[in-house]
């Protein structure tokens, strides 16, 4: 039970990466509150155990490993943990980026060492995650993968391409993934999100007139919460009500991007 | 648009100088072929062995080197003049086999989606540097397969969308540089390595798919619709994805 009403993740484990903060946070958190047991996958212990705290805090079960996700071993090694602790594994939200994922590059400047610098968290760790995590999955009967995509990837980004077109390849990734995986009842989808983080807000304390200018795009009139609007959308679709929802990359972004 | 002068040299949609990088034996090479025999000038930069056709020039380069890339594309201006419109044939060499996720060691991922995709960065880039700010067309070519994905093509669904994205990223930030960039999906029985996989067919109970009863030839009505994109006829269009497979995925 949560606040009076049934969990409905009771029972079910979940590996979330990037969790150490932010969107992932939010997502952990909301998982947990459903009644799974939440894996943090993030790179800094610190903040992963941060994740976990707040989960325990709740009454809710958590574990908080130190996860570089662009390494397969490390991966492999979480996939292996979370077995160890929970039995099962039901649940992968692939949610980690790289930190220059936010700094506008110019696409004439970009070299491999750019481009691997984000690809490998983003693309290598979505490989390394449904190499380690299909078997599992496939044994719940009612397995989930999820990616934390981007609007950016369906109408590009002219000073971020890189990030534009990993969030791209995404939408591609997890198309071609549900139909290999739909046989095995393993439902593969993305939650593309507008929330407000903490590198938001640095940057619209440091720009106050571009707040106005984006919030007025947003129907909602505001940007999400990594808890309550994406945390609890990546939760739903872990229901069984959405266990016939797959290969879709679903906004959840308060009406901001509208043109499909 | 820029001056008149410079946009004179797209207004015939013959005689214009073609680049092709990354030609496929399949797609860019025939592609090529009809191009070359319909007047145009064409040199295909890219891997020896995909040869050149005749008519074409063929400059071998590797694509994993922004230096070679732009060094070839003087070369080839050297040898037929600034290019009017640049193609890149967006589908990479693969075996026809199908590989499942977990079947794929990270060597086989990384070739199809790392290589493959800064391959068409640094194109895009060497293109971008060729045209320097005047009129000019760049022109992606891949399998409409791409859109809908299917199993056992992962990391090659990925690439393929991932350059997408890139193409419209690029297009967004050199639109100002009068430099357009457009993606055409093209059928996807053109590949002969996705023969043996198992694309999703449209979900249409009415009669088979295309609408066309048929793949576009490639070297009739797509050698004439890829003309288009380096002629003045199409200079509203930029950031675009046209579906040519015949009328098989209606999309968007």
């Amino acid at each position: 039970m949560s606040g009076g009403r049934v969990a409905k993740l009771h029972g079910r484990t979940a590996v979330v990466t990037g969790a150490g903060g932010g969107i992932g946070r939010g997502i952990a958190l909301a998982l947990a509150a459903e009644g799974a047991n939440v894996v943090i996958a993030a790179r800094r212990r610190v903040t992963g155990e941060e994740t976990a705290a707040l989960i325990r805090a709740e009454r809710g079960a958590a574990l908080a490993l130190e996860c570089d996700v662009s390494q397969q071993t490390h991966v492999d090694e979480a996939i292996a943990a979370t077995i160890a602790a929970y039995g099962t594994l039901d649940i992968v939200v692939h949610n980690a980026n790289a930190g220059e994922s936010a700094m506008p590059i110019a696409l004439e400047s970009i070299n491999d060492a750019n481009w691997m610098s984000q690809a490998a968290v983003a693309w290598d760790a979505a490989f390394f995650l449904a190499r380690a995590a299909h078997v599992h999955l496939k044994k719940s009967g009612r397995g989930r993968f999820i990616m934390l995509g981007s609007c950016f990837g369906l109408h590009g980004a002219a000073m971020n391409p890189i990030y534009a077109a990993l969030k791209g390849g995404d939408r591609g990734f997890v198309k071609a993934l549900a139909r290999e995986w739909g046989p095995d009842a393993i439902t593969v989808n993305a939650i593309e999100p507008a929330a407000a983080t903490e590198p938001t807000e640095v940057f619209f304390n440091q720009y106050p007139e571009v707040r106005a200018k984006y919030l007025a795009n947003f129907p909602m009139g505001r940007l999400g919460r990594p808890r309550e609007d994406i945390g609890r959308a990546v939760a739903s679709l872990c229901f069984d009500d959405f266990g016939f929802v797959t290969a879709q990359s679903i906004q959840v972004d308060g009406g901001l991007f509208t043109a499909l | 648009m820029n001056e008149a002068g410079t946009e004179r040299s797209l207004e015939a949609a013959a005689g214009l100088t073609i680049f092709i990088t990354a030609a496929s034996p399949a797609v860019g090479v025939p592609l090529a072929a009809a191009l070359a025999g319909t007047g145009h000038r064409v040199a295909l930069l890219g891997d020896a062995a995909s040869g050149g056709p005749h008519g074409a020039v063929h400059l071998p380069l590797s694509l994993r080197s922004r230096d070679a890339l732009a060094r070839g594309f003087a070369q080839a201006e050297e040898r037929l003049g600034r290019a009017e419109l640049i193609i890149h044939d967006a589908m990479p060499a693969m075996p026809a086999a199908t590989r499942r996720v977990v079947d794929l060691s990270y060597a086989e991922w990384s070739q199809l989606t790392h290589r493959t995709v800064t391959a068409a960065l640094y194109c895009l880039q060497a293109a971008a540097a060729h045209f320097a700010g005047r009129v000019g067309s760049v022109l992606m070519l891949g399998p409409a397969m791409a859109l809908v994905g299917a199993p056992g093509l992962v990391p090659l669904t990925a690439a393929l969308e991932a350059q997408r994205s890139l193409m419209k990223s690029a297009a967004r930030q050199w639109g100002k540089n009068a430099l357009r960039l457009n993606w055409l999906a093209l059928a996807d029985t053109s590949y002969p390595q996705l023969a043996a996989a198992s694309i999703p067919a449209v979900p249409e109970l009415g009669p088979p798919p295309p609408a066309f009863g048929r793949a576009p030839d490639l070297k009739g009505e797509i050698a004439s619709l890829v003309a288009f994109f380096g002629s003045a006829a199409s200079s509203a269009l930029t950031g675009a994805t046209l579906n040519a497979d015949g009328g098989n995925w209606m999309v968007p």
